[in-house]
């Protein structure tokens, strides 16, 4: 039986790898695939389905991005694109994912054709979708116990409200618009609430406020208000609308099903989260044209409450040394959109328009800030030179008239200095940095004194470098081994003699030789002499009162072999017959006894 | 005389001819530069000076003459660059720094840099004035010096290790190890670049798909952290980061 289940095993195991790689074959085949899926197939009508187009390739690069089948039944908007790339046995496979939210304009089941992308003149499709859209989100995505709260209360749970700070304005004049989600503080939200973008096209909308959090008690029920303000600029006369605006969050859903069961409390633990879309009601607001009557011959069109300041950084200064012009236009209205002032007859000046800077600020409910223009001035003239007052013409809403502010004369004292009129500056600078133009130009070139060097080369890899540092180095290193080495040996009696053996002997034999040359009969002296005392000092050994017959002894102990034994036996006997008994062998003889006295200390050498 | 020395001999006198000729041709280069340059034809004068940079050689005056044919040619970002590899060179020569500082005026971008303490602006400042070839060889003769002492000290026993000389030497041989590694570091093993085109977008990846975090202008300095699908990732002097294309910066 087990025997069975094996072999069907290893039967299903390669039926399963034959099958994975005739796929993974075919799969690798396809260049493009392409496919599309909703993440539901029913749909409120005040909801909205999520459609998910996936495009899996092995083209690392130029893939277009999939079109869209017509949908005239929805709204479509972009809701996020991601691409993942994997790595399978046929190399790196990516696969794109795009999301788009459809929201439905009217009931009905509608097809969704299939996405499709053109590559290399080859036409990929997607697969086909249905979408049904049923009147009643909640046909549509089954009961939200926290939406639909006990049945009896008709208290909404959440909600959005929007609002504007005026039903009439004039064209270009500031509506707040005011967008605040109510959500009762006993729903608990699972992501923050996510707004579709505003649309007012006949607006012009401006950056909104930060949003802000407080608590609200309607009806005796406690909700969380988020709310955020813009500021809309209507663009042209007329009843125009603001559209209205959606927001999609997700919360608990508890289902009521089990509510007697005993394990409820488990359940309740492990919600499911629903993701719920909320709209608002659109908002019409009565534009109006500004009045002809009034209407200064330099308006610009700057509607709001505005007030014009002018300065200089100083006001001593030089022919041709830069001074720098704010204009700085502050108050209530459409500040970023202000145009930039005509500025007054600057004769006696050459002038460059530098930098404009805007900050907003939010002044109670309107949105307000400040604009700032700076102008670098370089006068040309010399004396008392004066900057004419500006004037900026605007609209004010409140007052419905038109107005005019204006800056102060600036008066300045221009001195001769050392550069005149005529200097020619190369650059004309900019962005509103005080230069101080100390130097007038770049000094000239250096005509001489040049010593050109390889490029790249640097010191420390320079041979010449590595050796002068490198020679004191190495004398340093040598200095503090041969210091070491002393060391030792004044540590290590044994070490010492050990290591000297052979110098010695060696000087020993020179001075034997010497006795040989010369005839002496000293020469038998020291050739015992030297043989004893390389013993003595390989073995650190006494010398002194060492004899032929000890010396035999210790070299038995050291293993040495017989006949290195029996010849320094031999050696030491005829030397010291030689010396005790006088010289009876002549030069030949001498001469002999040398080179085995030689021959033994080299023997030893390696012996010991 | 062997076949194998003469040739030897043959080899080292084609080496030193053909050095010595290629020197007074690059010494021609930088003199017709000069020339351009004071009859006005300033891309003449950069076409000169180019060659020599080309034949792989350089010098304080060679950048310098360089950085001002292009300040001429309204070329800001080379001529900042070039006034920037002569002060690393010459760092004390004086027309090097007037003629920076001044170009830099032009820049259009500034970016906003933390403010250093006194001490460190001074030590900044310090370091500053010295070029890598100057530390280096001042580290050497230094280290030389501290040798010989020391071995004299082993010799004669006369100079203690905590002798006032000694200790003196060695602080003075470790300050200038450090500019040594300082300098090396911000020269050497630190790629800086500079921006070279009028105007340039500073991206936040590398590639024109990515966000555009602001717009630099030429003149501005950075360094260069490492390359990519030719961007380079650039840390300015803010301390901000970005992706900038590789042909709108010159490494200094």
């Amino acid at each position: 039986m087990i025997m069975l289940f094996n072999r069907l095993g290893k039967s299903v195991v390669l039926a399963s790898l034959f099958i994975a790689i005739l796929f993974q074959t075919a799969y690798a085949n396809d260049d493009i695939s392409i496919s599309i899926s909703l993440d539901r197939d029913k749909v409120g009508q005040e909801e909205n389905a999520t459609l998910t187009v996936v495009v899996e390739t092995r083209i690392q690069q130029g893939l277009p991005k999939p079109k869209l089948p017509p949908t005239p039944q929805f709204d479509v908007y972009s809701i996020g694109t991601s691409s993942q790339m994997l790595q399978d046995g046929s190399g790196i496979k990516k696969i794109f994912t795009y999301k788009y939210a459809l929201s439905p304009k009217k009931t009905g089941t509608f097809p969704l054709r299939s996405a499709w992308l053109v590559y290399n003149n080859k036409r990929y499709e997607s697969n086909h979708l249905q979408l049904h859209v049923v009147k009643n989100a909640r046909e549509a995505s089954g009961p939200l116990a926290e939406i639909s709260v006990d049945g009896k209360s008709k208290q909404k749970e959440l909600f959005l409200v929007t609002e504007t700070n005026k039903k009439t304005a004039y064209v270009n004049e500031q509506v707040v618009f005011t967008r605040k989600f109510f959500i009762m503080s006993r729903i608990r939200a699972y992501s923050p609430p996510n707004y579709w973008p505003l649309s007012a096209p006949d607006f012009w909308i401006s950056d909104s406020t930060q949003e802000k959090q407080y608590r609200q008690v309607i009806n005796g029920y406690e909700y969380w208000v988020r709310e955020q303000s813009y500021a809309l600029f209507a663009t042209k006369p007329g009843k125009l609308t603001i559209n209205s605006i959606r927001l999609a969050i997700a919360v608990a859903q508890k289902s009521k099903r089990h509510q007697r069961d005993p394990f409820s409390l488990i359940e309740d633990l492990l919600v499911e989260v629903k993701k719920v879309t909320v709209k608002s009601q659109p908002i019409t607001v009565q534009v109006k044209s500004l009045p002809k009557k009034g209407r200064p011959a330099k308006f610009s069109g700057a509607i709001g409450q505005y007030r014009l300041t002018a300065g200089v950084d100083r006001t001593n200064v030089e022919v041709n040394e830069s001074i720098t012009l704010m204009v700085k236009i502050s108050g209530t209205g459409n500040i970023k959109s202000i145009p930039e002032p005509t500025l007054p007859d600057m004769d006696g000046f050459r002038f460059e328009k530098s930098s404009t800077n805007f900050k907003q600020l939010n002044i109670g409910k309107d949105l307000g800030g400040t604009k700032t223009f700076e102008y670098l001035l370089l006068p040309r003239i010399s004396g008392t030179q004066t900057i004419k007052p500006l004037t900026l013409n605007f609209f004010d809403p409140v007052k419905g008239k038109y107005r005019s502010t204006q800056s102060k004369p600036i008066i300045l004292n221009v001195n001769q200095g050392e550069l005149s009129a005529d200097t020619e500056i190369p650059y004309n600078p900019v962005s509103g940095q005080t230069i101080n133009l100390k130097e007038t130009d770049i000094r000239f070139i250096k005509t001489s004194g040049s010593t050109l060097i390889p490029s790249g080369s640097i010191a420390l890899k320079s041979p010449v470098f590595l050796a002068v540092v490198g020679l004191p180095i190495l004398v340093l290193i040598g200095g503090f081994i041969d210091v070491r080495r002393k060391r030792k040996l004044a540590g290590n009696v044994a070490y010492a003699r050990l290591r000297k053996a052979k110098s010695i002997a060696q000087k020993r034999l020179k001075l034997a030789e010497e006795y040989l040359v010369k005839n002496d009969d000293a020469f038998y002296a020291e050739v015992s002499g030297v043989i004893y005392q390389f013993i003595a000092d390989k073995l650190n050994h006494s010398a002194q009162g060492l004899t032929s017959e000890a010396v035999d002894e210790l070299l038995e102990e050291c293993n040495a072999s017989v006949d290195l034994r029996s010849d320094i036996k031999n050696v030491l006997r005829e030397a010291d017959f030689g010396r005790f008994a006088g010289s009876g062998e002549g030069e030949s003889g001498k001469q002999d006894l040398y080179n085995r006295a030689e021959s033994i200390i080299s023997n030893l050498e390696e012996t010991l | 005389m062997t076949a194998f020395r003469l040739l030897q001999v043959v080899c080292i006198s084609l080496f030193l001819f053909t050095s010595l000729l290629i020197a007074g041709t690059l010494d021609h280069n930088f003199e017709t530069g000069n020339d351009y340059y004071s009859n006005g034809d300033y891309k003449g004068a950069i076409a000169e000076y180019e060659k020599v940079i080309q034949a792989g050689y350089q010098s304080p005056e060679l950048y310098y003459n360089l950085g001002n044919s292009y300040f001429r040619e309204g070329l800001l970002g080379q001529a900042i660059g070039n006034y920037i590899r002569a002060k690393r060179l010459d760092p004390r020569d004086d027309d090097i720094e007037a003629n920076l500082s001044f170009a830099r005026k032009f820049a259009i971008d500034k970016m906003e840099v933390t403010e250093e303490t006194v001490f460190f602006e001074y030590i900044n400042r310090f370091f500053d004035s010295f070029s890598l070839k100057e530390s280096t060889w001042l580290s050497g003769i230094l280290l030389i010096i501290l040798i010989s002492v020391i071995i004299t000290s082993r010799i004669y026993r006369r100079i203690h290790i905590a002798s006032p000389f000694l200790v003196l030497l060695i602080v003075v041989f470790a300050t200038s190890s450090i500019i040594t590694g300082v300098k090396l570091d911000r020269d050497v093993l630190t790629r800086t670049g500079v921006v070279i085109f009028e105007q340039i977008e500073v991206q936040n990846g590398p590639g024109e798909d990515y966000n555009v975090q602001f717009t630099a202008h030429a003149g501005l300095i950075c360094k260069i952290e490492r390359e990519e699908s030719g961007y380079y990732l650039v840390n300015f002097e803010n301390r901000l980061k970005g992706w900038i294309s590789t042909k709108a910066v010159s490494e200094i």
